[in-house]
């Protein structure tokens, strides 16, 4: 395993943290306030971006790179380590910005993952978000109820979704749909619904506790008329494959996540720093932790989680990269830095005190932004699960 | 609620400190270097252990009147029992004449068996091999033969197995009924048929021996069994169960004992070190090791109180399960990490033999596993919270 940053990144990544210093962090506080206005300022970035995702062979959303054989005893950090570090440079500027990155969003992974030649070309450059949770359906998404009728050349999709991130600003919207609920996981079927659709309305945008700069929308379906050239991937029922070619769009996406944290995190640790500097010596690698003070030992306890959290992130990028299996180690990583992240932004919101706590600074946003980190693309407590299943050999429906 | 320890217990407090200080705690190297050995200056304490046995029998056996508040013989154990861990876990649970048997059976034993098992030292046999929290699913087996029930089984991890005068033995009448047919047999040491095959060598709790026992073709009189010996399938296992409502306090109390001690011990030598702390000071300004010492306080306060309640529903005949697996829950986990955190802090006299703490260290372990681990807690509180059975929540 080779984990060093390979230099040909360094640039990139330069420049990433360039963006979100000089173009993130000042309009961070504006779009945590102005919840629902659109920023935009990232249609200037998105053109540099998309020049990026070239040059590291993945997109920072991502929408997955191409699937590259490695050569036997070949060590390679390619697309996925790139993404995973450019995506933690981008959230140290702004995370809800970050979710709101036009054409960046979770639907376009799953379009990259599955979609034919002929759905790349048309759906491959547009904004596509994801639609999954149900009012009644959360983690267990393969309880989802939204159906999906056969009708000649058509689905007629009927059903609501909820917690769409950028469900409002994307062009279109993969939504999750049973063709028969009878049959469990295996009759789950992704649909690429145009947002003109009038089948599909638009209910609200949420208000939130944290990543507000990002649009939250709700749908519901009535009778919407979606082309069968739209389904993505196999339109047959096989109960056999089931349900593990959709969930590994999440093996691929949980380092990403995880990145995000780590973003979040580090924001929150550097300005800390910052702030205490002339009250604590942040830099003291030698006195014995018992004897320094409290605040400072606070701060070595999170710099190596955060440190633990960042190489358990780099692991399974490596691991997908040199395309060895790493579901449990993707979930270790995004437990992990989701846990740390929300514990650590909000313990530096307490070593601050009143500058920690108030909208002077954006440590408050950021004990508010990282939650969500803990949350979507799998809970703290999915993870733990799918960990606990890998560890054991058990399968989900042995182990729930 | 009334958490205050009435003044009518100074005394008996006062002399279990005593003990604590003056015999437990100068011998308690010797027997957890001497694994194995008897603890014979035990025998010697026949008041304390008066005391003790009094104590733990003497429940309230009548509800309160309305408006009444009592404290009583439960909130009394604890304190007495965190008292006497609070100079040694181990030898507490090696004491003469009180195992958790005898718990047992004064919970549910006849007037006769009573007057015949009453003074014998008796332990407790579950645990089998194959059969941990789950105790539902022992199958040592019982079979009636005439006036006798026949004993099939191993049975692990009973403590005082090898020093009691008679050990409580869980098995089944018929393991296709369940738990309803689980039922007790008291059975009387050196009875042909139970043989303790080995004492175990343990992490901590060293000068309390925990035996393993066999029964083959183990023949018990029908007069042994405890409690009902029909299998009542709507009754089942909530009798059997209700012992541990009335026990985890009681072992919650031992952590904090266990606790207390390192707590002390490291304020002691670590005070030429850090500051004499004067709670007025911000947090974060401390040295991170009174800051340490701080937070530990403040976990064994919030165990402490936990532990309290717990006795005080009990003594008020409020139904108190879930509580009193909260506070074991609370107690066994924080007198872990207490007790390791001391070693740390205590550096060189922390982890070794110097000092007691690194044997506290190891003691504290056990109380976050026996009488039900960690996980078995939760899972308690969970019904509780939730309003499931053990069936619906697994």
């Amino acid at each position: 395993m080779n984990l060093e940053v390979p230099n040909k990144y360094k640039g990139l990544l330069k420049s990433a943290y360039t963006a979100s210093e000089g173009i993130l962090r000042p309009i961070s506080r504006k779009y945590d306030v102005g919840e629902h206005t659109y920023p935009r300022e990232l249609d200037l970035l998105a053109a540099g971006l998309n020049g990026m995702n070239d040059a590291s062979g993945g997109a920072v959303g991502g929408a997955t790179s191409k699937k590259e054989e490695v050569k036997k005893g070949e060590v390679k950090n390619g697309g996925n380590m790139a993404n995973c570090l450019n995506i933690q440079a981008i959230c140290y500027g702004d995370v809800g910005l970050l979710l709101s990155f036009p054409r960046q969003g979770l639907g376009n992974s799953a379009i990259g993952a599955v979609a034919n030649p002929e759905q790349l070309g048309r759906f491959g450059k547009l904004w596509a978000s994801m639609a999954i949770t149900e009012p009644n359906v959360g983690s267990d998404s393969a309880a989802i109820t939204t159906s999906a009728r056969k009708d000649g050349d058509y689905y007629i999709l009927n059903g609501e979704k909820i917690f769409v991130t950028a469900g409002e600003r994307s062009d279109v919207v993969v939504v999750w749909a049973t063709l028969d609920k009878g049959l469990g996981r295996a009759a789950i079927k992704s649909f690429v619904v145009e947002r003109s659709n009038p089948g599909m309305k638009l209910e609200r945008v949420e208000k939130k506790l944290g990543i507000r700069a990002s649009d939250t929308a709700a749908f519901v379906l009535s009778d919407c008329r979606v082309h069968k050239s739209n389904l993505l991937g196999n339109p047959e029922i096989d109960v056999k494959k089931g349900f593990a070619g959709v969930m590994e769009t999440f093996d691929n996406t949980r380092p990403f996540v995880a990145s995000m944290a780590l973003g979040c995190t580090q924001a929150a640790l550097e300005r800390t720093r910052e702030l205490l500097k002339d009250k604590l010596s942040l830099t003291n690698y030698k006195t014995p932790i018992n004897k320094v003070k409290a605040a400072e030992a606070e701060f070595y306890r999170m710099e190596a989680e955060y440190e633990a959290a960042r190489l358990l992130v780099l692991r399974a990028a490596w691991l997908a990269d040199n395309r060895i299996p790493n579901s449990m180690e993707a979930s270790i990583c995004k437990a992990k830095a989701g846990r740390i992240g929300t514990a650590i932004t909000l313990k530096c919101v307490e070593l601050c005190s009143s500058l920690g706590y108030s909208y002077q600074e954006l440590l408050e946003k950021w004990g508010r932004d990282s939650k969500i980190l803990d949350i979507f693309e799998g809970t703290q407590q999915i993870q733990q699960l799918i960990i606990g299943r890998r560890l054991l050999g058990k399968s989900s429906s042995e182990l729930k | 609620m009334n958490l205050e320890i009435p003044s009518k217990y100074n005394s008996t407090l006062e002399m279990a400190k005593t003990v604590s200080t003056n015999v437990l705690r100068p011998i308690s190297r010797k027997y957890d270097v001497g694994e194995h050995e008897y603890p014979k200056e035990l025998d010697e304490l026949a008041q304390a252990l008066e005391m003790f046995r009094g104590a733990s029998t003497g429940k309230a056996k009548t509800a309160p009147n309305p408006g009444e508040v009592r404290n009583g013989s439960n909130m009394q154990f604890v304190l007495f029992t965190q008292t006497l861990c609070y100079g040694d876990t181990g030898l507490v649970l090696t004491f003469p004449g009180r195992g958790l048997g005898n718990a047992a059976i004064d919970a549910v034993a006849s007037p006769e068996q009573l007057e015949k098992f009453g003074k014998l030292w008796a332990s407790m046999a579950i645990t089998e091999p194959n059969s941990g929290s789950d105790s539902a699913s022992i199958s040592t087996t019982a079979k009636k033969d005439g006036d006798d029930y026949i004993l099939n089984g191993e049975k692990i991890f009973v403590t005082s197995g090898e020093r009691c005068n008679a050990v409580v033995v869980w098995a089944t009448l018929d393991k296709g009924v369940g738990r309803a047919a689980i039922k007790s047999f008291v059975v009387e040491k050196g009875t042909p048929g139970m043989e303790v095959i080995r004492v175990e060598k343990k992490l901590g709790i060293r000068a309390s021996d925990t035996a393993a026992i066999v029964f083959t073709n183990c023949r018990v009189p029908a007069a042994n069994l405890l409690g009902d010996s029909e299998i009542n399938v709507k009754k089942g296992f909530g009798g059997v169960m209700e012992t541990f409502d009335n026990t985890r306090p009681i072992v919650g109390a031992m952590a904090l004992g266990c606790a207390q001690a390192a707590l002390e011990k490291t304020k002691e030598l670590l005070k030429n070190y850090t500051k004499a702390n004067d709670f007025k000071t911000p947090f974060y300004n401390l040295q991170s090791a009174e800051a340490e010492m701080i937070k530990m306080e403040a976990e064994y306060e919030a165990a402490r109180l936990l532990v309290l309640r717990a006795a005080w529903m009990a003594d008020n005949k409020i139904p108190n399960s879930m509580e009193a697996s909260i506070c074991k829950a609370k107690a066994g986990r924080i007198g872990t990490l207490i007790t390791l955190k001391c070693v740390d802090l205590c550096s060189s006299l922390g982890y070794s033999y110097q000092e007691l703490l690194e044997k506290w260290s190891r003691d504290a372990k056990i109380l976050d596993i026996f009488e039900g681990t960690q996980q078995i807690q939760q899972l308690i509180i969970a019904r509780r919270l939730l309003n499931k059975t053990s069936q619906e929540l697994k």
